[in-house]
């Protein structure tokens, strides 16, 4: 019998064994994982859409998820979310692509300031460009607008420096930025606020090769601050809503995913600190005929969901969120804690002064 | 004689005070119902059981035979009226201020957070709308116009807040201190604008905040403190009365106020 270099490979590397031949819910695509998250490891997430799916899964699993702009406890949690709180670990919301994501360290730090700075509504109300949803119905006024985002911008810088592991989910490689500094939009002016202008926006679809010099220089950006910090990477497998090529959104989407997943493997191959999560490849993978897709092809279902954090939380976490020393991690904003013990104290105390009131009378 | 009825909570003492006065001095020419359903008989005046909202039976009953034998023009509440306090009346540990929209300078306090107003605004609505649930109830009784009265504006003076404080309430103030005038007023104007939305959307009319009580920074004037850290005096009560009753008289007259 001839030898050959696939004789004495492992069953995961051979599609029957690894794919056809198993129940699709036993896929595991990640074999194994590059590093581990200890328990008490920061856990920061940015990214699109997906990216949320695993913010909230890591929130409801215990770990710590590290949230750097959490709304005051006095608001209630419900609308926190609405309002984009605790969505990813800062308050801005989806980032679409590599070039927001590296524009958004630069500006955390000073570096950059767009000149398309803020976007006027009608009624007066002001529409963040770099995160058009934050606020559903816009800042208040220029006063709010400007002291939120300092705010959030420090924000920004806290998790850079506190966090340990990164998890960054890359969704589109199109996207829309200004032609005077080249300031990247997360939408396209006009969609959630502002104006399209021909003459002042542009259109761009990144190459693999753009996503990577992107994404290294980001990640760079943040060793510097932050020598610790260990990055998992994925794609989102959610297809694009629409794009701006004419051509069929079925080739733009093949396109995206395509370039990256090239960049990802570029980014993660040869560095240690670098990982890269096959979420795309669970979601979209043929075995899953896809079921984890929901009615419109594009919405990822709950069980896709639960399939890729099972596999991420299986991978990259000794620990389930019901271990002890997961327990043992203490809430990193005390004052935070500290407050939402004053708001029930108050509360009760308010009663009691009412119950007194009816006494004095 | 005019009928005035009104259903609340503790705020309705000031107006039940003033009602008395108004008596004892032979001024009273109408008659003053107040109906506590946070205290007494008609506590507790809604809760929750099987995971549904119920309403205490006998205050249904009485408010039955009140209408029977009564003719109000108008029915006032007052439900609510201190959401302010838990969440602005103390420094909070995570210091926090508000900006609101037509604020001149727009400057945060120093180390505060800003919350968006928006979501202040949203929050406060939240807070509001714990009693939202009694107008439908009400209106099962009768179709008679329903005024709720918006919250009285917060106390000033911190020695007059830590003079009437209560125990728990002084250890609050000791450890963190009174907020700052300027945001307890801020958070009240919020929670009178979350009021007025809440019940311009369930048809309900509002009895506004008064000028008249109000210092330079929107917090209530002296003279219209009560005996604690949350509650107005009598001299408000009057002015209250006042306003309900020239609501009520405008609706009787077949118009509206």
């Amino acid at each position: 019998m001839t030898r050959h270099p696939y004789a004495s490979l492992p069953d995961h590397c051979f599609w029957r064994q690894a794919i056809a031949e198993r129940p699709p819910a036993e896929i595991d695509p990640v074999i194994s994982a590059k590093f581990q998250l200890r328990p008490n490891d920061r856990v920061a997430t940015a990214g699109s859409c997906f990216a949320q799916h695993i913010a909230r899964y890591l929130r409801q699993s215990g770990f710590n998820y590290f949230v750097a702009e959490t709304a005051h406890p006095l608001v209630p949690e419900h609308l926190a979310d609405q309002f984009g709180y605790g969505v990813f670990s800062a308050r801005f919301g989806n980032i679409y692509t590599s070039r927001q994501l590296l524009q958004l360290l630069r500006r955390a730090y000073g570096l950059f300031a767009p000149v398309e700075d803020v976007w006027r509504r009608d009624d007066g109300r002001l529409i963040d460009p770099y995160r058009p949803r934050i606020q559903p119905q816009g800042f208040a006024s220029a006063a709010e607008y400007r002291t939120d985002r300092r705010q959030h911008f420090a924000a920004v810088r806290r998790m850079v420096e506190a966090m340990d592991v990164f998890v960054f989910t890359l969704g589109l490689t199109e996207g829309w930025a200004s032609r005077e500094d080249g300031a990247a939009f997360p939408l396209c002016p006009g969609v959630a606020g502002g104006a399209f202008d021909p003459d002042r926006h542009v259109f761009l679809n990144l190459r693999a090769a753009e996503v990577v010099t992107d994404m290294r220089q980001a990640f760079d950006f943040i060793r510097a601050r932050n020598r610790h910090v260990r990055f998992i990477v994925t794609v989102s497998p959610v297809p694009l809503i629409a794009t701006a090529e004419n051509r069929s959104v079925l080739v733009s989407t093949t396109y995206s995913k395509a370039a990256l997943r090239v960049a990802c493997e570029e980014l993660s191959a040869g560095h240690d600190d670098v990982a890269y999560f096959p979420s795309y490849e669970i979601i979209t993978g043929n075995y899953a005929r896809s079921r984890y897709f929901a009615g419109d092809l594009r919405s990822v279902t709950e069980e896709g969901v639960a399939h890729v954090m099972r596999l991420f939380l299986a991978h990259y976490t000794k620990a389930d969120a019901s271990s002890s020393d997961v327990s043992e991690v203490a809430p990193r904003d005390n004052s935070a804690a500290e407050a939402v013990v004053q708001l029930a104290v108050m509360k009760k105390v308010v009663e009691v002064i009412c119950d007194e009131e009816s006494l004095t009378r | 004689m005019l009928d005035l009825v009104c259903i609340g909570a503790s705020q309705l003492h000031p107006l039940n005070g003033a009602y008395r006065e108004r008596q004892r001095d032979g001024t009273a020419d109408f008659n003053f119902y107040p109906m506590l359903v946070s205290e007494g008989l008609y506590r507790p005046g809604m809760y929750i059981a099987d995971g549904k909202i119920k309403f205490n039976r006998r205050f249904d009953a009485d408010f039955r035979d009140y209408l029977a034998g009564n003719d109000p023009p108008v029915i006032f509440t007052y439900f609510g009226g201190h959401e302010h306090v838990p969440i602005a009346l103390i420094n909070s540990p995570r210091p926090y201020d508000i900006l609101l929209p037509d604020e001149a300078g727009g400057t945060p306090a120093t180390g505060a957070e800003i919350i968006p107003y928006d979501l202040m605004m949203a929050s406060c609505r939240f807070f509001v709308g714990g009693w939202l649930a009694w107008f439908p109830h009400l209106r099962e009784f009768t179709d008679r116009p329903i005024y709720q009265i918006a919250v009285p504006p917060p106390v000033t003076g911190d020695d007059h807040i830590r003079q009437h404080a209560g125990s728990d309430f002084t250890e609050q103030i000791e450890r963190y201190g009174i907020a700052p005038e300027r945001l307890r007023a801020k958070v009240w104007q919020i929670c009178v604008k979350a009021t007025e939305a809440q019940c311009a959307e369930h048809g309900i009319g509002l009895v506004g905040s008064m000028p008249e009580t109000l210092d330079a920074n929107h917090c209530l004037l002296p003279q219209f403190r009560g005996h604690d850290a949350v509650h107005p005096n009598n001299a408000y009560g009057h002015l209250l009365l006042d306003r309900m009753l020239s609501i009520a008289a405008a609706h009787r007259r077949g118009g509206s106020a």
